[in-house]
């Protein structure tokens, strides 16, 4: 059976996506990267092997995320694009009559109109939005509250509290008042979803025409509190959830594998399951293209360069071969 | 018959010098001739000259091809400091060279799609 995988590797999770032939999704993995992403690429493959059908045999790699660069050097990828254009092509897919896709991930938030089935629009969030995953872990965590009961404590709110403030640090020091008052938990945490949701729409979703329907996609759209304050604030029961929202990017980057090899007709670049055990080494060094002077890693294998990572900017991570003294 | 000559894609940052700032000072800073500079020159590594980034003040888009994105910012539709990539706006708010570049390499991809 040959499948086409797909990664979705960003700053705190990681999502591996198999396809068949018929761009059907076989089988996923879903991991918290904890902050090492080459652990965590190595692990997801490792539990991928584990589920990967008989005589399944990978014809094609795509990758995408934060990390997408890194992710295709480890692993072989045969196309590496953007999370905006996985997520409309896995949307496009699922949800083929979508207008909108609102997508939340772990550190940050896209919208994308498509009209027709093209894309007429996109946003993305700024960076004092306090609309993304990381923001509700952070705060769950500090309510001792994991998040997978987040969505469903939220949902047994009777009063939910109004917490302000766009900025993370903001929003932080509202709901530790509201605690100090004496509100209860799940008003404090439905007043938290209904916040994110009010952020999202001032922030990512300002100035853009939202219609219905609408695919709300990323892993906060496992939240099933979240879900309720779209559709409060939207104003419309069209909001769905697709069967794998958080991986929709890792469904779209073998979707795009799936394509790419089919147009090539080549042979995959995937190095196999055994990546998973290979010992990388990793180095630092300064860049020193601009005023930032990011602390790089350099990732080897057997002497070999073969990624960098780490900057402000993708700058190495699109041509890790360079030399490292400056560039 | 040759090629037609691809146009660059234009990234345009529209803020207000004048104006407060966030006391956070998250995100990059435009209305900094510094910041502009080395983000121009980071770009180019990364895109080379398939992308070009202008600066425009608040005075510069009340009329002429961005006039409807000033009136659109009057009316709150849209916030400083702006990213506007062919015109269109993208984020609307602080943003930094990460999103700056994601937007950007999303616009590419969506034209080859």
């Amino acid at each position: 059976m040959n499948v086409y995988l797909g990664i979705d590797i960003g700053s705190v999770t990681i999502k591996l996506a198999l396809v068949d032939e018929g761009g059907r999704l076989v089988d996923s993995v879903y991991l918290r990267t904890q902050g090492k992403p080459i652990w965590a690429i190595q692990e997801a493959l490792k539990r991928l092997q584990i589920k990967l059908p008989r005589n399944g045999a990978i014809k094609g790699v795509g990758t995408t995320g934060s990390a997408r660069f890194l992710a295709a050097a480890m692993v072989g990828g045969d196309v590496v694009k953007n999370e905006i254009t996985s997520q409309v092509i896995a949307t496009a897919r699922c949800v083929p009559e979508a207008q909108t896709i609102v997508e939340i991930g772990g550190q940050d938030s896209k919208i994308i109109l498509m009209r027709r089935g093209v894309v007429a629009d996109f946003g993305m969030n700024t960076v004092c939005a306090a609309g993304t995953g990381s923001f509700l872990d952070h705060q769950a965590a500090r309510l001792g509250i994991a998040i997978e009961e987040f969505g469903d404590r939220a949902l047994r709110s009777r009063s939910p509290v109004r917490i302000v403030g766009k900025c993370t640090v903001f929003a932080e020091s509202d709901m530790i008042q509201k605690q100090q008052m004496g509100h209860r938990t799940e008003d404090i945490l439905y007043g938290l979803c209904q916040a994110l949701a009010r952020n999202y729409l001032s922030n990512v979703g300002l100035g853009k025409e939202i219609r219905t329907p609408v695919v709300f996609q990323g892993g906060v759209a496992f939240n099933s509190g979240m879900l309720r304050a779209f559709k409060e604030a939207l104003e419309t029961d069209e909001v769905i959830v697709p069967p794998h929202p958080e991986a929709m990017g890792a469904i779209g980057a073998a979707l795009l594998a799936l394509e790419e090899m089919r147009a090539k007709g080549s042979k995959t670049a995937f190095k196999g399951f055994e990546v998973s055990e290979a010992e990388y080494k990793t180095t630092a060094f300064e860049c020193r293209a601009c005023p930032n002077l990011c602390e790089m890693a350099q990732i080897s294998l057997d002497g070999q360069v073969i990624a960098r990572c780490g900057g402000r900017c993708d700058m190495w991570e699109r041509k890790p071969a360079a030399q490292t003294a400056g560039a | 018959m040759p090629r037609a000559k691809r146009q660059p894609i234009l990234v345009t940052v529209v803020d207000d010098a004048a104006s407060p700032k966030c006391e956070a000072r998250c995100g990059l800073d435009f209305s900094s001739p510094e910041t502009f500079k080395s983000t121009v020159s980071v770009l180019r590594k990364l895109f080379g000259s398939r992308v070009k980034l202008e600066y425009a003040g608040l005075d510069a888009i009340q009329a002429g091809p961005l006039a409807e994105v000033g009136e659109r910012l009057k009316s709150g539709d849209l916030v400083l400091p702006l990213l506007l990539v062919n015109g269109k706006p993208r984020i609307s708010g602080y943003f930094d060279l990460h999103s700056l570049q994601e937007v950007i390499q999303a616009e590419i991809e969506m034209a080859a799609l």
